[in-house]
């Protein structure tokens, strides 16, 4: 399936037999969270997961960054394990957060300044993402103070400034309104084709995923279902049929499990 | 806006209307002896009293002393606290040995242990400071341990995945977080640390407001009780509004109401 060029791309993150349950659960069927997951995801690679709550979705981003262990498998990150959670990778979050006590700017400015870069250098980046995520003249409001839509530019501002070259992001936006929303995607794609960065992306709307992913993997019953390339270029046309081709095999994959597509 | 001065104009008018009934009442009774005009001295007497006694001096001798003491005690028990309450938050050991024997001591009211103090270190400056050090203290500690711990879950990962080690968690993260609540703490330990310096200065004490209520309960002379308890209250207000001013201005992000406009 792999096309020649994609052989030629590394891997950036390599999940290898993950299995992971958690202990206190006594029903002996049920205590696997996530089992005998393998996925490859390649540099600069758009990759959206999609699954139901409950699928194991947040289970797995939180193994990749590091904050918690897999009971069995291993997961690389350009060739490295993973043992704790590091900036390697950056993480943006559904509901944003900000630090309320900071302006929207000392917000983006928090990665480089725990890793001491000088003031001018930390502004200076500050500033290039303000910009790339349309943020200019927003950099002294504090949190409290924007919108939706505002705050997680921040959030997603505040993740690339640390400069990674992975960014999961977990459902980041799932508490938006459908417009800020539908321009929310268009801003990200955009991001994604400057920054050329990968994306990991966990969401639970198939329209979503099909619209941003070049490549979508379906969580289903703690595991991998489905893994499927979109072969559709970008932008791409919601309407088209070829679109909701994709849209109909997902929500078939999905089966009876209700998924909200916006 | 408006609302705001509506308050205001309430406010000072339910001041207004309490003292002049104070003052008629106190007028009244002095022809019509209700009860013992002794008891309650009118606002002019007080006033009176008040312009006697600072012009000699006393007023302001002992007004200058209880400040002293609150001043000095409210601010060691404060940093003390501050201090333990971050040992406390990081360090699991110390706080599971050290918070047991502060549950059992904390509801211990001052007044029970000043004779000891007094028997243990005598009745000079020290012992009094001490002890409103220690119920600043005492009031205080939880307020700060809980805003430390309850820091949100999401922003320490916020700060794992941007590559914070723990030290920085806690200075960059824990610490701001707790600072609401600090305020909190210290808002209402203030009621605290006035009741110690009350004790501290009803028992073994030769100068202070306290020592002057005290003083004058012996000698019968209602108008001082009514001139100190005055000037405790506006100390007091001082006070608190010095931490409300302090607070406004340290936590301007949560009291900003503006919002932004997106463009």
């Amino acid at each position: 399936m792999d096309t020649l060029q994609d052989i030629n791309r590394k891997k950036a993150i390599e999940i290898k037999n993950i299995q992971k349950k958690y202990e206190n659960i006594t029903d002996a069927d049920s205590q696997y969270v996530l089992n005998n997951i393998n996925i490859n995801v390649l540099e600069n690679e758009f990759v959206c997961v999609l699954g139901p709550s409950g699928c194991g979705k947040s289970t797995l981003l939180n193994l990749i960054s590091g904050y918690i262990k897999p009971t069995e498998g291993e997961i690389d990150i350009f060739g490295e394990k993973v043992n704790k959670a590091s900036g390697k990778t950056g993480m943006v979050f559904q509901e944003h957060a900000l630090l309320p006590w900071l302006t929207v700017k000392k917000n983006i400015m928090m990665g480089p300044k725990l890793h001491h870069k000088s003031k001018k250098e930390c502004e200076q980046i500050a500033d290039q993402y303000i910009q790339m995520v349309g943020l200019q003249g927003m950099e002294d409001y504090y949190p409290k103070q924007l919108s939706g839509g505002m705050a997680q530019r921040v959030g997603i501002a505040r993740a690339l400034a640390n400069e990674p070259k992975i960014i999961l992001m977990d459902e980041p936006l799932g508490a938006l309104d459908a417009m800020t929303r539908e321009n929310m995607r268009r801003e990200l794609l955009k991001i994604f084709e400057k920054t050329k960065i990968t994306i990991f992306f966990i969401t639970h709307s198939v329209q979503e995923a099909v619209y941003l992913a070049d490549r979508v993997i379906v969580l289903k019953d703690t595991k991998v279902d489905s893994d499927v390339k979109i072969a559709l270029e970008r932008p791409r046309d919601m309407k088209s049929d070829k679109f909701i081709n994709y849209i109909d095999f997902f929500e078939k994959r999905l089966g009876n499990i209700l998924v909200t597509s916006d | 806006m408006k609302k705001d001065k509506w308050q205001l104009i309430t406010g000072i008018t339910s001041l207004v209307v309490f003292f002049a009934a104070w003052q008629i009442i106190a007028v009244m009774n002095h022809t019509q002896e209700w009860f013992n005009p002794k008891f309650l001295p009118s606002i002019s007497d007080i006033i009176r009293k008040g312009i006697e006694y600072g012009k000699d001096g006393t007023l302001w001798l002992h007004t200058g002393v209880s400040l002293r003491r609150v001043l000095l005690g409210f601010s060691l028990g404060s940093v003390l606290s501050i201090a333990a309450g971050i040992i406390f938050a990081s360090q699991k050991a110390v706080e599971s040995w050290f918070s047991p024997i502060i549950s059992i001591l904390g509801p211990i009211p001052p007044y029970a242990l000043l004779p000891i103090i007094i028997i243990w270190f005598g009745i000079g400056e020290g012992p009094k400071v001490g002890l409103i050090a220690y119920c600043t203290f005492m009031t205080m500690l939880p307020y700060i341990v809980d805003g430390l711990k309850n820091t949100p879950p999401v922003l320490i990962r916020v700060a794992m995945s941007l590559g914070a080690n723990q030290m920085q968690i806690f200075t960059k993260i824990m610490l701001p977080n707790a600072v609401p609540n600090i305020f909190v703490g210290m808002k209402v330990t203030l009621a605290m640390t006035f009741g110690a310096l009350m004790v501290a200065e009803m028992l073994g004490a030769s100068k202070g407001l306290g020592y002057m209520i005290i003083n004058a309960k012996q000698w019968f002379k209602i108008d001082d009780m009514f001139l100190a308890i005055i000037m405790i209250g506006l100390i007091y207000t001082l006070m608190s509004m010095l931490i409300t001013r302090a607070e406004k201005m340290v936590l301007k992000w949560k009291t900003d109401v503006t919002n932004a406009i997106e463009k």
